[in-house]
């Protein structure tokens, strides 16, 4: 009898079947894999191309009940443009002012509060580091309703009937989104965490105070955070529905797309005429944020995990 | 013969004999509870096919009238292929059993009985493969026969069946399971013979083997089960001996405080008493006047903000009762100009006035209470700070005077001047930079924080002590103080509230949502990434960018896009009907329970590629040392993936899971653009819906809604901070993660 110990278990499998090859069974095996990622592949995909086989549909623009078009043109693009009561390229660039100061704004206070939280040490930095992390917990719509009472007590916004500029809305959708900036510090901590210290005791010898290490030494050194905090904090405003509904209610000209798109959809009669209109509109607010997120990720890795890696 | 194997196989640390049999079956009567199983899974696949191909045969028969000839014989011939070999996986289940059984009782030497039962498991094998095969063939042929007929317009040849499909996709799996367990038969049969032969291990008897097989299978559910409610218990208890200690230390340390306030002025010098009154002055007297303008200009500021006609004290003399009147009416003339006292009647109008507005009331006594907080802060800063440089001035004071007799310059007749050693402004402005480099970092953050979270916060937790809502609310009405009642409108029944079902309800659908989104992302996420990290599979990355491409796409988008697609009337729908899967339209997100799992569904779609990414990273971390020492002991691919890769990941995503469970209760998006909150659920008086969780709903009563429940939505909020900050205070310790961070082997 053979007592070898069998060291594949692909071998016994193989042995068992009466094949030989053990690679056949697994070639079998790895064959239903792919079909089983392929399928999931189209089930996954499928509501994306739906998504923009409709942004092409226009021999109607409500909803209907087939897939795929039966005439195709690009006239739900056009329309996005021209059609006065959709002031798209208005909540674009409305959407496009709020994500680039808030991603400024955030930027700097998560970088500056992690490498505190990371560098120094002072008395109560490990309570203050427990409050962020309680504070980070409250539901953040609770404070943004309190936050619209407030901006509508110091006139920001209006409490009556009167109009205040655009300008007053995206000024509150900057400070909404970029008020809880320092309580995501986690990551950025966990990135300047793995940065080594000797370096600052290099510098420190040389003479540079800590304000000079921060900006010349670590700062530098921090690329792929820093890009990674601020596109994220870029990408937030665009798809946020609820702070905007809550901040600029009916003001139609002062929307945020996602706030736009929606009103499209759930808006008073409007999806019988809006709806390829708003895969039209979906379909173009995709495209670069796609390619933001992709291009995100790589920096996802080496901000995030890369650092961590040690060896 | 090769060395003979001493060490059992997968024998892990605290494992005893009899576990150990039990996983390997070396025991013979393990083997034929084995056998028996088989035979079981054999006869449900069996079953399950031959029983609804016939009721297919029936539905044939007796429903279609023009059928074409050709495909009729063909699905005729799929029919009798399956049903024939749905009865040899029975046939060859009860072969196996039987066999085991009755050379067990002709055949006293262990290797041949083996031999034996290792050619039952391989008939079972092959079986279970064929059955596999033929199971996938015909569920391909009714995936390819909707195709076809969604293609066509006229009507159906042949109806496809969607029960149908479900069934056969079991049967698949089922297939697919029973040959899996025949292999691993085989090769634990093999395993445990290598070692029993070797160490001569008395095997366990039938009934020894079942009973510690049930009996530690209970302990562990049970210990499991005992474990997680004490977690709970036990956090619990915690809390509230934290909370004691907490109430304990926060008055000692505030009487302490007042011992040494007190202290510091009655044994303190004039600068110091001065400090008390006029902030810094103290610094002055030390040669550092800038200091101490700065603080006294910050004193001015306090004070005035204090005593401004619309300022502090007043904001604070109303907080008691949140105002005595909203609005008045006044009199004033129509002629413009005219005093009031000879203005004609006729010509006299009514104007409302509004005085207190209770929101604003309660917004800036908490603004002014924290500022005065804050103030107060720095206001005891100052006083230390004039004591502590104090110190080291008086002390390099004596010691000039006292070195200085008999050092007077005798050519000039002057005494040379004092330096004081305390640091100049300017120096201290570069400790700021320095030293104190975390004080000016901090201070943006902490400014932001405190007035766009810190003061929203108690704003909106004080107002759930309120009456805020619609009807009692600014302009035109004052809202007040209630105490605990909102929170008893919520949460019982008290005084006819219908609050409570809702929030019950709710409730309950919250933690139902949350696991299963949780979890069903978790587990498929894992074994797509599993699929995709396989060793034989290429192009990993292409893989992996098409599922991150639809969480490229913002989710706003995709949601609402999902809503659209599970319209009632939509492409789904119709879709469905004309392949004749369902007979009238199936109301998604129209019916409660529909809607609810549409919810989870959807959630499925939108999240999986995250949990994918995340556990593919993780994945490729394990050694693969792992795994090889787990090979060369002769674990199967299930073992390996139950000992070593479960462990693992549940180790390392153990945070993850438990942000995501926190993150999902809180899942605003996706119950929002899917549903909107659900079907509503017509409670009278109280607006909520049925796919309703806590923040949607909390949403709907304050902003969304056509009630403005803002003390309720406030005490509603409450109640989510208290139990997100429960769930992960008390699960976040107890994760390995937390507590043995290299410890894992």
């Amino acid at each position: 009898m053979n007592a070898k110990v069998e060291t594949k278990p692909t071998k016994i499998v193989g042995n068992v079947l009466g094949f030989k090859n053990q690679k056949t069974v697994k070639r079998a095996t790895n064959i239903a894999v792919y079909i089983i990622l392929a399928v999931l592949s189209i089930i996954w995909l499928a509501p994306i191309v739906w998504l923009i086989l409709d942004s092409l549909r226009i021999e109607s623009t409500g909803r209907v009940s087939y897939f795929i078009p039966q005439q195709f043109g690009f006239d739900n693009y056009i329309q996005l443009f021209t059609d006065p009561r959709i002031p798209y390229l208005q909540w674009f660039l409305n959407t496009f002012i709020v994500a680039i100061f808030t991603s400024l704004i955030s930027t700097i206070i998560v970088l500056l509060t992690s490498y505190t939280f990371s560098r120094l040490r002072f008395k109560g930095r490990q309570g203050m580091m427990k409050l962020l992390m309680i504070l980070g917990m409250f539901p953040g719509f609770m404070a943004m309703i309190a936050i619209y009472f407030i901006l509508k007590g110091i006139g920001l916004l209006p409490s009556g009937s009167e109009q205040v500029p655009i300008s007053n809305y995206l000024i509150s959708l900057i400070l909404v989104n970029s008020s809880g900036a320092a309580m995501g510090y986690l990551v950025s901590k966990g990135y300047f965490d793995t940065i080594s210290k000797s370096i600052d005791e290099a510098a420190e010898i040389d003479g540079a105070n800590k304000a000079q290490i921060f900006f010349k030494i670590i700062l530098p050194l921090s690329k792929p955070i820093l890009i990674f905090t601020a596109l994220t904090s870029f990408m937030g405003p665009w798809g946020d529905y609820i702070f905007v509904a809550t901040i600029t209610r009916q003001r139609t000209d002062a929307w945020t797309i996602a706030r736009g798109l929606y009103n499209m959809l759930n808006g008073q009669g409007m999806v019988a005429e809006y709806y390829t209109m708003f895969a039209a509109g979906a379909v173009l607010i995709s495209i670069p944020i796609t390619l933001l997120f992709i291009w995100m990720q790589k920096y996802y890795v080496s901000g995030v995990t890369g650092g961590a890696v040690k060896g | 013969m090769n060395e003979k194997k001493t060490t059992p196989p997968l024998m892990f640390p605290g494992q005893d004999k009899k576990d150990f049999y039990l996983s390997t079956g070396t025991g013979h009567y393990s083997h034929l509870m084995s056998s028996f199983s088989n035979f079981v899974i054999g006869l449900v696949i069996a079953i399950s096919m031959g029983g609804f191909f016939i009721a297919r045969l029936l539905h044939l028969i007796f429903t279609s009238t023009s059928v074409d000839a050709s495909s009729q014989s063909a699905y005729w011939l799929l029919i009798i292929a399956t049903l024939v070999l749905s009865a040899a996986a029975l046939a060859g289940g009860v072969l196996a059993a039987v066999s085991s059984s009755s050379q067990r009782a002709k055949v006293n030497r262990e290797e041949v009985r083996d031999e034996v039962l290792i050619k039952c498991s391989r008939y079972q094998a092959i079986v279970g493969l064929v059955n596999v095969i033929l199971t996938s063939v015909l569920l391909a042929l009714e995936i390819a026969a909707i195709i076809i007929l969604s293609a066509s317009t006229s009507g159906a040849v042949i109806t496809p069946s969607f029960w149908w499909i479900i069934l056969l996709a079991v049967s698949v799996l089922a297939s697919i399971g029973y040959l899996i367990i025949s292999l691993g038969h085989i090769k634990a049969v093999k395993n445990g013979r290598e070692y029993y032969l070797a160490k001569k291990v008395e095997p366990i008897s039938m009934v020894e083997s079942i009973v510690i097989g049930i009996g530690s299978g209970a302990k562990n559910l049970g210990v499991g089960l005992f474990n997680f409610i004490m977690l709970f218990i036990k956090a619990f208890i915690n809390l509230f001996v934290a909370l004691y200690k907490l109430i304990v230390k926060v008055a000692i340390a505030v009487a302490k405080f007042a011992k040494k306030f007190t202290m510091t002025f009655i044994k303190g010098t004039y600068r110091t008493k001065l400090s008390y009154f006029f902030m810094g002055l103290g610094h002055a007297l030390m040669g550092r006047p800038v200091k101490t303008i700065l603080y006294l200009i910050l004193e001015a500021g306090y004070w005035l903000f204090m005593f401004l006609p619309q300022g502090g004290f007043y904001w604070l003399s109303k907080f008691d009762n949140l105002g005595d009147q909203a609005s008045k009416i006044v009199y004033e003339c129509s002629i413009i100009g005219m005093p009031i006292n000879i203005c004609p009647v006729e010509d006299q109008i009514e104007v409302t006035v509004f005085m207190d507005n209770s929101m604003l009331i309660t917004l800036f006594a908490v603004a002014t209470i924290l500022l005065t907080v804050a103030f107060f802060a720095l206001y005891w800063i100052s006083i230390r700070g004039v004591v502590k440089a104090e110190e080291t001035y008086v002390e390099a004071l004596k010691k000039h005077e006292s070195t200085d007799e008999g050092t007077t310059n005798s050519a000039t007749q002057e005494k040379p001047k004092f330096k004081s050693p305390l640091p100049t402004f300017k120096n201290e402005v570069n400790e700021l930079l320095n030293s104190r480099f975390h004080l000016t970092t901090l201070s943006i953050p902490a400014i932001t924080i405190t007035v766009f979270t810190l003061v929203p916060l108690v704003f909106m937790i004080l107002l759930a002590f309120t009456n805020f809502n619609q009807q009692n609310g600014p302009p035109n009405t004052l809202f007040t103080w209630v105490g605990l009642q909102t929170f008893a409108q919520l949460f019982t029944s008290v005084g006819g509230s219908s609050f409570s079902k809702a929030f019950g309800d709710i409730l309950g659908w919250t933690f139902i949502w949350a696991f299963f989104a949780t979890f069903s992302n978790y587990i498929l996420g894992l074994i797509l990434a599993m699929m995709i990290n396989r060793k034989g599979i290429k192009l990993k990355k292409m893989w992996r960018t098409i599922f991150v491409i639809t969480i490229a796409v913002p989710q706003f988008v995709t949601l609402l896009l999902m809503s659209q697609l599970l319209y009632k009337y939509g492409p789904l729908n119709e879709t469905l009907l004309r392949l004749g899967w369902i007979s009238e339209y199936i109301d998604f997100l129209t019916v409660p329970l529909n809607a609810k799992i549409a919810v989870i569904l959807v959630n499925v779609w939108v999240g999986v590629p995250y949990t994918m990414l995340i556990t593919s990273g993780i994945l490729m971390n394990i050694p693969d040392d792992l795994y090889e020492s787990a090979r060369i002991d002769g674990a199967g691919r299930f073992t390996q993936f139950v000992k070593i890769t479960m462990p693992y990941m549940l180790f390392v995503t153990g945070p993850y899971l438990i942000t995501q469970f926190i993150g999902n209760i809180n899942n605003f998006n996706v119950i929002f653009f899917l549903t909107g909150g659900g079907p509503s659920a017509n409670l009278p008086g109280v607006e909520y819906g049925k796919t309703d969780i806590l923040v949607t709903w909390l949403y709907r009563l304050t902003v969304g809604g056509a009630q403005q429940e803002y003390a309720i939505g406030s005490a509603l909020g409450i109640f989510i901070f208290l139990i997100s900050a429960f769930i992960t205070l008390s699960l976040y310790a107890k994760t390995s993660a937390a507590t043995q961070e290299g410890d894992f082997a």
